[in-house]
This record gives structure tokens, C-alpha cells and sequence, in this order.
């Protein structure tokens, strides 16, 4: 019985520590898996933010595609607007160029030519029914080229036209302006009728406003005929005039022919003319008359229809008669009515 | 175990055969104890190491998988700053783009115009 108690006791005895090593450890693996980091729900975390970040790049993605694409977009419409410009310009030029063919076709071949950086002349022969004269086409590039010169540059002076135009060393000279005697102080002198205007200034120390049919014709800053009649000073200066001289009457106005006063109307006389065509050349007409075996000289009506045929837009009757004068190139081409050049008290001179 | 005889001039012997016998089953005894010990270390540690090893090797699973999550994010969020840059340098350059488009609209503009206004010119023709 004791031996039986001893091998019982004994080996309980001595496996008591392992059985208390063996019971602390018992669930150990579990506890020791609570050791392991709490991962799931940072990792839920990491994976939504995942999720957002591709998500946010595909957007940018798609974003730098839209905007490459519209930036193609952006220049091909800019190719197609450089195309549209380019043959815009094309057709300007297309019609400009019909246009001067029309113009130059109503004109037949010029006899002369000039051609500069500032400006651009082709001469006619003007030989119809009963009367003869010369044109000048003028295509200004640059305004300052045309130049209203005084008689030796002072006012009440006169001087010819070849004079004037030698003097400046222009290329091409009219007469200008109509004028009259005006004796002041026991001295005559040559004073322009109406308002004349140089270099942007009125010449005349007083306004003078239209009285009658009396017109100012000229250029503006810009090159562009301005005309017509002025009754006050700022109407006249408000439209920045550059150069211009004054006579009477208008011819053609907006492309009509306008009413002529009945003592101008069918006179034959040598004629003087200064007009625009609707592309902004001038043209300049003398027309001799006076001389029955050259030139009998045209009336105002008639010059009209022939402006008109030219397909002259503006057109003013400057000073004629014995003034009518055309110089080109150092050369009087018309055949003025006095036998020889008049002096007068404006001319209009295009520089080379 | 034998018996040792006694002589008479031996000393007696102090410690009895069943002594002995006492001692070496408790020497025994101990001495498996001992092993049992030094099993039962070495099992409890196996276990332990075990166990905290498989905790590491999740846990640095775990961290593994997070930080290739976080270059993946690293790499999209770098592809994301590379598309915004790109998209604000052509966003400028579609910004002088519309510009020149204004420009040549405007130019057109001009030309039509001109052709417009060299048509009418063309109408007056004689």
C-alpha cells in the first residue's frame, strides 16, 4: 500500500512543475497572437486611400489627355484660321487686282509711269470727241508724297506749275485752287478762293466758309480724299485734312454726278480735275481747250459722264481755263490755252 | 546487493544497503527530474519561439504588404504630380494657344473686311 502511495505521489510529485508550465502555456499561441500588430483596419485604411490615390490619378490622367487633346484642337483651328486669312488675303488681292485691270481697261495704255516706294503714277492720253488732255492715275502708299504748294511758297505769290514742280522736285504737278486779285495796301496780290490747307494748317488766316457751290477738296492724314462744302471750321479741321485747295463745283460726289451750275454746265473750257476712285487712287485730269485744231475744251457735263464712265467716285473741278496745267517729269505735257504756262497761286504736286 | 561482511576491527558501516538503495532511487529520481526539467525547457521554449515567431512573420507580412501598398500609392501620387505638371505646362501653352487663335481670329476678321470692302470697291468698277 506505501509502495503503491509512493508511485503515485512520487511521480505526481515530480511532474507538478510540468504540469504548472504545461497549464501556464496552454493558450499561449493564442495570446501571443495578440501581440501581432493591429493591421486590418490600418490596412483598410491604406487600401480606401489606395483606391482614392488610382482613382485620382486615372482623373489626371484623363485630364492631361483632355487638355492635349484640346490644345491639338486649339492649334489645328489656328492652321485653319492662318488658311482662311491667307486665302481672305488672296481674294482682296484677286479683286483689288480686278478692279485696277477694270480701271486700267476704261483708261486704255498708259504712256508713262513712275513708281516709288511712296507712290505709284501711270499717265494717260485723254483724246476723245473735240477735246484732248492727260490723266494721271495716282496710287499713293505713302500721303506725305502729296503736297499743296503755294505760289514760291508764300501766300498772295503765284508760280507755274512746272516751277512749282521743279522747285519741290516733284514728279507730277496740277494746278490747284481757284484764286483772285486782291489789292491790299496799294499791292496786288494772288490770294487762293476758299480755305486752302498744307502740311494739316489752314493757309488762309480766316476761315472762309462755302459760299455757293465753292468746295474744299484734299487729303486727310491718312491719304483719303476728303471734300465737299464747309460752312464752319471745325467741321472742316475735324476731318483732319492734310492738304487740299478750293474751287467749285463738285462733280461727282458718292459716286453721283452732282448738280452743275447752269453758267458751268456747257461750257466748253480747258478743265482741271481731281477725283478718288472707289479703291482709293486719285486721278487727275487736264483737259486743253481754246484751240479749235487741238483741243476745244470739254463742258462740266461732259467731263461729268466721262468720270463716271471712268468709274470715278469723288470728282471736283479745279481752277481751269488758261491755269490748266499737267506736268510729269520735268515736262509740260498739255498745251496750256495761253500758249504758255500761267502762274497761279496753288499748285498740286505729287513727290517722288 | 552483496552484503560486506564485518570484522571486528572494521569500523561499522554507518550506511545500510537499503540506504543505498533510498539514495540511488532518490539520485534516480532526481536525475530524471533533472531531464524532465531540461525537456520541459526546451519544449516550452520550442513553443514560445514558435508562437512569437509566427506573430513576427505575420506581423512582417503584414507591414510587407502595407509598405508595398504605400510605393504603390508613392508611385501614382509621383505619376499624379507628373500629369498635373504636364497638364499646367500645356494648360499654359493652350493659354498663348488661345491667345494666337484670338489673334488670328481677329486677323481674319481684319481680312474679311478688307475683302469685304475690296468687293464693294469691286461693285463700283466701271
Amino acid at each position: 500500500m506505501r509502495q503503491v502511495f509512493y508511485l503515485l505521489i512520487i511521480p505526481l510529485f515530480l511532474l507538478a512543475p510540468f504540469m504548472g508550465l504545461g497549464a501556464s502555456l496552454v493558450g499561449f499561441d493564442e495570446k501571443a497572437q495578440a501581440l501581432a500588430l493591429p493591421v486590418q483596419d490600418i490596412n483598410n485604411e491604406v487600401n480606401s486611400l489606395g483606391e482614392s490615390v488610382f482613382a485620382l490619378r486615372e482623373s489626371a490622367r484623363v485630364m492631361t489627355d483632355t487638355i492635349v487633346e484640346q490644345e491639338k484642337e486649339y492649334q489645328e483651328q489656328q492652321r485653319i484660321l492662318q488658311e482662311l486669312a491667307s486665302r481672305s488675303h488672296e481674294y482682296k488681292q484677286d479683286s483689288d487686282q480686278i478692279y485696277e485691270e477694270r480701271i486700267l481697261a476704261m483708261l486704255g495704255p498708259p504712256i508713262d509711269s513712275y513708281r516709288s516706294n511712296r507712290v505709284e503714277i501711270k499717265v494717260f492720253k485723254l483724246d476723245e470727241l473735240g477735246y484732248r488732255g492727260y490723266i494721271a492715275k495716282v496710287k499713293l502708299f505713302d500721303p506725305g508724297a502729296v503736297k499743296v504748294v503755294l505760289g514760291k511758297d508764300t501766300l498772295g505769290q503765284t508760280e507755274t506749275t512746272s516751277s512749282a514742280v521743279a522747285r519741290t522736285g516733284a514728279i507730277l504737278g496740277i494746278n490747284g485752287g481757284g484764286f483772285y486779285s486782291s489789292v491790299q495796301g496799294g499791292r496786288t496780290r494772288i490770294m487762293p478762293i476758299g480755305n486752302t490747307v498744307i502740311d494739316g494748317k489752314l493757309v488762309n488766316r480766316d476761315f472762309s466758309p462755302s459760299n455757293g457751290d465753292v468746295f474744299f477738296a484734299g487729303i486727310d492724314r491718312k491719304g483719303k480724299m476728303i471734300g465737299g462744302r464747309f460752312y464752319d471750321k471745325a467741321s472742316l479741321m475735324g476731318l483732319n485734312p492734310w492738304q487740299g485747295v478750293s474751287f467749285l463745283p463738285i462733280l461727282i460726289e458718292n459716286g453721283q454726278p452732282q448738280p452743275v451750275p447752269k453758267e458751268w454746265k456747257t461750257t466748253k473750257q480747258p478743265r482741271t480735275i481731281i477725283g478718288e476712285y472707289a479703291n482709293g487712287d486719285f486721278i487727275m485730269i487736264v483737259v486743253d481747250g481754246r484751240q479749235s485744231d487741238w483741243s476745244s475744251g470739254v463742258t462740266l457735263e461732259r467731263l461729268q459722264i466721262k468720270l463716271a464712265e471712268l468709274g470715278v467716285k469723288e470728282g471736283y473741278n479745279l481752277d481751269g481755263g488758261g491755269s490748266s496745267t499737267f506736268v510729269f517729269n520735268g515736262k509740260v505735257l498739255n498745251r496750256p490755252s495761253d500758249g504758255r504756262e500761267r502762274p497761279v497761286a496753288t499748285n498740286i504736286v505729287i513727290l517722288p | 546487493m552483496p552484503k560486506t561482511e564485518q570484522t571486528p576491527n572494521d569500523p561499522v558501516s554507518t550506511t545500510s544497503p537499503e540506504t543505498t538503495v533510498k539514495r540511488s532511487t532518490v539520485f534516480l529520481v532526481l536525475a530524471v527530474w533533472v531531464l524532465l526539467v531540461i525537456g520541459g525547457y526546451y519544449v516550452g521554449k520550442l513553443y514560445i519561439d514558435r508562437s512569437i515567431q509566427s506573430v513576427h512573420q505575420t506581423n512582417a507580412v503584414h507591414i510587407q504588404t502595407m509598405q508595398n501598398q504605400l510605393d504603390s500609392m508613392a508611385g501614382a501620387i509621383e505619376e499624379i504630380q507628373l500629369a498635373l505638371s504636364n497638364a499646367d505646362q500645356t494648360l499654359a501653352t493652350s493659354g498663348i494657344t488661345q491667345e494666337n487663335l484670338n489673334k488670328k481670329i481677329e486677323a481674319l476678321d481684319k481680312q474679311l473686311q478688307l475683302l469685304a470692302e475690296s468687293l464693294a470697291v469691286l461693285k463700283e468698277a466701271p
